[in-house]
């Protein structure tokens, strides 16, 4: 007869090696994605404190998740949706649909004239589009994602990412058309 | 892709680029849920602390074997008194920029009328130091940057005609040959304790 741990132990033991587990996965992923997902919601909330939190809030959302999660393969499918989640509810809460970016209030002339108006016009239209088509622009212009990457961030079929980004860079372009 | 595309694209990099590997905090993952951000932020209900600790050392470990990407050392080293002297003649190396780093005096209301501080001038001499497109990073200390200023920078105003007091800290970044100095720029505009950039030679 083997010998046999404790029922409580033996639990417990089961409990720490999930625990671990889920911590060197999520740790592991958070390695690799954070920047990127740090930027991703950067573009979409405008500010460094609410893009690091989205993302923050992603991972422990993830990690909370971990040993409920049935296809692992897609655990950054799962936390890009959650970081673009995160950004739609921060803008809400915040009221006021989008904060300057990071760029000084005085500008030299030399250091306007290298980061741009244009830049920040550019910024400034791709806000005013309703979240879900600024959402797959981002997706699509910034992070290169494809189609179906796009699809599967948004939790939405691949022709409505077709049909989404077609309209929003047609309402983007006549808006940046209106502005010149 | 057409042009409103190009724009866009464009666009999004230069501001995505404002972030890099040292502004990746350790995760807190295993702290409970992120309270969102208010003054001085913070968690609320952390459980699993052991877990987290581990999470952020092994980030933290990870990070130095990439090169200390996401650790504290970055950037820190001392700068040398003979880099802290020197300033590139003319004629060598590629395009020649002046990060003017927040002094007291600085008009631009991100310095908070404040000094620019040790932590911050070094991140961003090893921001600047990492960049493959840079050739030599020197640092001008305020007492320095009053002559520099009266030599290299007088088409830009008077940042020279105040007392040497109201001189500010500068590090004058010097690109490789043929390679532009526009990602530098863009990378540094708007961190914390950066007033402006300009560019001495294109």
């Amino acid at each position: 007869m083997s010998a046999q741990h404790p029922p409580g132990e033996a639990a417990e033991a089961t409990a720490d090696e999930k625990a671990g587990d889920a911590t060197s996965m999520v740790t592991e992923l958070y390695r690799g994605h954070a920047l990127g997902l740090m930027r991703l919601a950067l573009v979409m909330v405008g500010d460094r404190g609410t893009a690091e939190d989205v993302v923050q809030e992603a991972f422990a959302g993830l990690y909370r998740r971990w040993s409920r999660l049935r296809d692992r393969e897609r655990a950054l499918v799962y936390v890009r949706s959650a970081v673009l989640n995160g950004s739609r509810t921060a803008l809400r809460r915040r009221r006021r649909p989008f904060r300057a970016f990071h760029q000084p209030p005085e500008w030299s002339a030399e250091a306007a004239a290298m980061v741009g108006e244009d830049r920040r016009e550019v910024l400034r239209a791709l806000h005013r589009l309703p979240a879900r088509q600024r959402e797959a622009l981002v997706l699509r212009y910034f992070c290169d994602l494809s189609e179906e990457e796009i699809a599967g961030a948004m939790r939405v079929s691949r022709g409505t990412v077709k049909s989404t980004m077609s309209r929003a860079i047609a309402a983007l372009g006549r808006m940046l058309e209106e502005e010149q | 892709m057409n042009a409103t595309e190009e724009r866009l694209r464009d666009a999004l990099e230069a501001v995505g680029g404002t972030l890099g590997p040292e502004d990746v905090p350790a995760p807190r993952f295993a702290d409970g849920p992120v309270r969102a951000r208010r003054a001085g932020g913070g968690l609320r209900r952390p459980m699993l602390v052991a877990a987290s600790v581990a999470a952020a050392a092994a980030v933290a470990v990870g990070g130095a074997a990439a090169g200390g990407v996401l650790g504290a050392g970055k950037g820190a080293r001392p700068m040398s008194s003979a880099s802290a002297d020197k300033t590139s003649p003319p004629g060598s190396g590629g395009p020649v920029i002046v990060v003017k780093l927040c002094a007291r005096t600085s008009t631009n209301a991100s310095c908070d009328r404040r000094d620019v501080t040790a932590a911050q001038r070094q991140a961003l001499a090893g921001r600047l130091r990492d960049r493959g497109d840079v050739r030599d990073v020197s640092y001008i200390s305020k007492a320095q940057s009053y002559e520099y200023s009266k030599k290299r920078l007088k088409k830009y105003g008077p940042w020279h005609d105040g007392p040497v007091g109201d001189a500010a800290d500068m590090f004058e970044v010097t690109m490789r040959d043929g390679v532009g100095a526009r990602g530098v720029i863009v990378a540094v505009l708007g961190r914390p304790g950066v007033d402006t950039v300009l560019t001495v030679r294109s």
